[in-house]
């Protein structure tokens, strides 16, 4: 049952015009620069050091002179935002730049090579993934030493296998694909094949996977700093302030409140931003 | 000497929800089917599918259907909820499509498919339904009965297939069945046997059937009447067994664009839209 | 010459821990610069064997010769070869890169080879109007175009390698009649016009009877007989 051509020549599905902008793509990129902008201002736009103690004033409520109130130690919570927004952004970043080009290069060479780079590839994917992941960054911290480098080394070496896994099904479906084979006839082999014709089909599933995995990122580098392995204080991180607000969850809730409130609005802006990217990124889906 | 109509449709018309100003996709559409076999044919856009998901309820926004008059004997189909299209939809009208691996369930095996497709819409003991499905299983001519209740579709070759999809369309008897290109994506000795069968059954069942297909020649062999859509509109009508010698333009054109061992080194007819659509004018 | 010469092709498929012969001990000769039709039920071995002589399948033992040019297996063509052999496929959706348009799948072999853009480009409208295509038609994305234009952007693809060998692969089968006798024309005309030899796939005989010079009938990877001119005449009506 088809009514592809009938209905091809109705307003709204000729996309042969510059292609419009998805508005998810909009929101999501808007939100992100809302929260990416005034990181990047940090130093202009706090009123107060982030780092500046003051006993007299600890655990305020968020008040005119403090919008987002003080923590343990007195410090300014709206300040220390701004600036560990720097740290939480960065490690995502770094993380997400290094782990997915890696798990595709992986997944695509094994899914389309096959035999015995296949098998040894897969075992290695395996093996890593076995181990839970916040274990195995762990241990890599505990032999790196702690930082905000190694925090993203060791996230990135063990969230790579997804990434890989992915692609490597997404290019076993389209080793066998017509235009695959159309595209081999005409001699396009090699990296140019991988690269021009095999990973842009493996990208959209990555974007989609990518957004659900920053969040869970930037909890695990909470973790590393709830542990004393990740940031090393008093530089502001998102996780460490969480970390140290939950002790004073019901009382002070400002200090937990205010980071886990931005950490899920990077999210959704992440979440959006890819949905939206991915459906600008393929024609077919355009409207 | 025909017998009562069976599915009768006036003026049915299909648009897209919110386009109401610009052209329907089909403007205006009317046939009745008796215990006969019609054929709506035409080539893809014409609206023939269309047409049949919107005798069974099943257009999906915006598309959106009305009509004079849609009628499944009394019951009159636009005013069906969806719970009493349920009870229509596999026991009397049936829907048969082209490839039985889409209608099939991948996950479930023959056999448990074709026992729910009976409890459903029946309330038959469980031996009384394994009677049933034997039955029907031998009447599309399909021995070794175990093996195949057991087997999952991804077993099965394309023309058992199509025989067990047309087993369970008719295991609750119903009125109408719809056939959209039953046999297109058969082997050529396949399609005459598939045909065969289900012209066979409709016949002694005193049926109606509704075949959906672009294969001008397999309707005038195997239809009574057949119904020549393009763009949307019933263009030409007649017997089926008349089609190749129609004296409408496009269903001449039609006839003639088919390649054979006589067609070899000569240019084949194409359809030019601008001089079929004048011809119709005139 | 033969544009193909095929003796005791075996090809084998292990499916579900069985082995069998898709390809079984298959003898066949094309002539320079005819239409060789293979038709056959599906598993009949018809695709196999057009995707050995495409060299898309190198898992088969026999000798095959194309062009003149002595096969290895397990050895893909070398480059004169993977130019004058080029295949049109089935599924006119599936065998255009979804993501690219009509242009860059035109151009992107000439580009390869180290032809000016320009020039490359050039060609390209050329091909696309060979083909009864616009220059519009190459900025456009393949789900924007109608079957029969698919076919006939997959038709020109194979035409700008300048091929001498064409295999197409139920070309037809996936339109309608009437597009599909706007394509058969293209491709008897382009073969006046062009030194090809044509081997073309097809369950539907007609369409056998109508475009081919010889023809075979494939039945469980053996051909089971081979028919020519005189006996298609009376085929496919």
């Amino acid at each position: 049952m088809n009514d592809g051509p009938i209905l091809a020549g109705f307003p709204g599905r000729d996309t042969q015009r510059v292609r419009k902008l998805p508005p998810s793509l909009i929101g999501g990129s808007c939100l992100l620069l809302l929260i990416i902008v005034p990181a990047l201002l940090a130093p202009w736009l706090s009123a107060h050091d982030p780092f500046t103690q003051n006993l007299a004033l600890r655990l305020q409520a968020p008040s005119l002179l403090h919008p987002c109130g003080t923590d343990g130690l007195g410090r300014d919570v709206l300040s220390r935002l701004l600036y560990g927004a720097r740290a939480t952004l960065g490690l995502v970043t770094i993380v997400a730049l290094f782990m997915v080009p890696l798990g595709l290069a992986i997944g695509i060479l094994a899914g389309y090579l096959g035999g015995w780079l296949d098998r040894i590839l897969n075992a290695v994917t395996n093996l890593v993934m076995a181990f839970p992941t916040l274990v195995l960054a762990l241990a890599f911290v505990g032999v790196l030493g702690p930082g905000l480098l190694n925090c993203a080394l060791a996230l990135m070496l063990t969230g790579w296998p997804t990434y890989a896994r992915l692609a490597r099904a997404q290019t076993r479906i389209l080793r066998r694909s017509d235009y695959l084979d159309a595209a081999r006839m005409q001699g396009i082999v090699g990296v140019r094949l991988l690269a021009g014709h095999v990973l842009p089909a493996c990208v959209p599933t990555m974007q989609v996977r990518l957004a659900l995995d920053l969040a869970s990122i930037i909890l695990a580098a909470s973790a590393f700093g709830f542990l004393g392995l990740g940031v090393r204080p008093p530089t502001p991180e998102w996780g460490a302030m969480i970390a140290d607000g939950s002790r004073v969850l019901f009382e002070q809730w400002w200090i937990a409140a205010f980071p886990g409130f931005l950490i899920f609005v990077v999210s959704l802006a992440f979440n959006l931003a890819a949905e939206g990217l991915r459906d600008y990124g393929d024609p077919r889906h355009a409207q | 000497m025909l017998s009562e109509v069976l599915l009768s449709v006036s003026h049915l018309s299909v648009r897209l929800a919110d386009h109401e100003h610009a052209a329907p996709i089909i403007p205006d559409l009317s046939f009745d089917l008796s215990s006969e076999c019609v054929a709506l044919v035409g080539e893809s856009g014409s609206g023939k599918s269309l047409t049949a998901r919107a005798v069974l309820g099943l257009l999906s926004p915006p598309l959106v259907a009305r009509a004079a008059h849609l009628r499944l004997g009394d019951v009159d189909l636009q005013r069906c909820s969806a719970t009493e299209w349920n009870g229509l939809r596999g026991a009397r009208l049936s829907l048969m499509l082209q490839d039985p691996r889409v209608s099939l369930n991948p996950v479930l095996s023959i056999g448990r498919q074709m026992d729910m497709a009976l409890r459903v819409h029946r309330r038959l003991s469980a031996a009384e339904r394994r009677e049933r499905i034997a039955e029907m299983l031998e009447a599309v001519g399909l021995t070794q009965r175990q093996r195949l209740l057991k087997a999952y579709p991804h077993q099965i070759s394309g023309g058992m297939g199509q025989r067990i999809v047309l087993a369970m369309m008719l295991l609750n008897d119903p009125e109408v069945l719809i056939a959209d290109e039953p046999t297109s994506a058969l082997d050529a000795d396949l399609r005459e046997q598939v045909m065969d069968l289900i012209r066979r059954h409709v016949q002694t069942r005193r049926m109606g059937l509704l075949l959906i297909s672009h294969d001008l020649q397999m309707v005038a062999h195997h239809a009574d009447r057949a119904l020549v859509m393009y763009r949307g509109r019933i263009v030409d009508q007649g017997p089926a067994a008349d089609l190749g010698r129609s004296s409408h333009p496009y269903t001449r054109a039609l006839w003639a664009c088919r390649p054979s061992g006589k067609t070899h080194g000569t240019v084949l007819p194409v359809l030019d839209a601008a001089v079929i659509e004048r011809e119709m004018r005139e | 010459m033969s544009a193909v010469v095929v003796r005791s092709l075996t090809v084998p498929l292990t499916q579900s821990g069985r082995e069998r012969n898709v390809i079984d001990a298959l003898e066949l000769t094309v002539a320079d610069g005819e239409i060789y039709g293979l038709t056959g039920a599906s598993g009949s071995g018809k695709s196999t064997l057009l995707r050995v002589l495409a060299g898309l399948n190198t898992r088969w033992r026999g000798e095959v010769s194309l062009l003149g040019q002595s096969l290895r297996p397990g050895h893909s063509f070398d480059r004169k070869l993977r130019r004058e052999v080029q295949m049109v496929f089935q599924d006119p959706a599936a065998s255009l890169n979804p993501r690219h348009t009509v242009e860059r799948v035109l151009i992107e072999p000439l580009l390869i080879d180290g032809i000016a853009r320009t020039t490359a480009m050039n060609r390209v409208y050329a091909a696309l109007e060979e083909v009864g295509l616009e220059t519009n038609h190459g900025r456009r994305y393949p789900h924007q175009l109608s079957g029969g234009q698919r076919q006939r952007v997959a038709i020109a693809r194979a035409l700008l390698r300048e091929p001498r060998l064409l295999l197409l692969d139920e070309p037809t089968s996936a339109l309608d009649v009437s597009v599909q006798a706007g394509i058969l024309n293209l491709l008897n005309r382009l073969r006046a016009t062009h030194d090809m030899t044509l081997v073309f796939v097809s369950h539907d005989i007609g369409v056998i009877a109508h475009m081919c010079d010889r023809a075979a009938l494939l039945e469980d990877g053996r051909i089971l007989r081979e028919t020519d001119r005189a006996q298609l005449e009376l085929q496919g009506t």
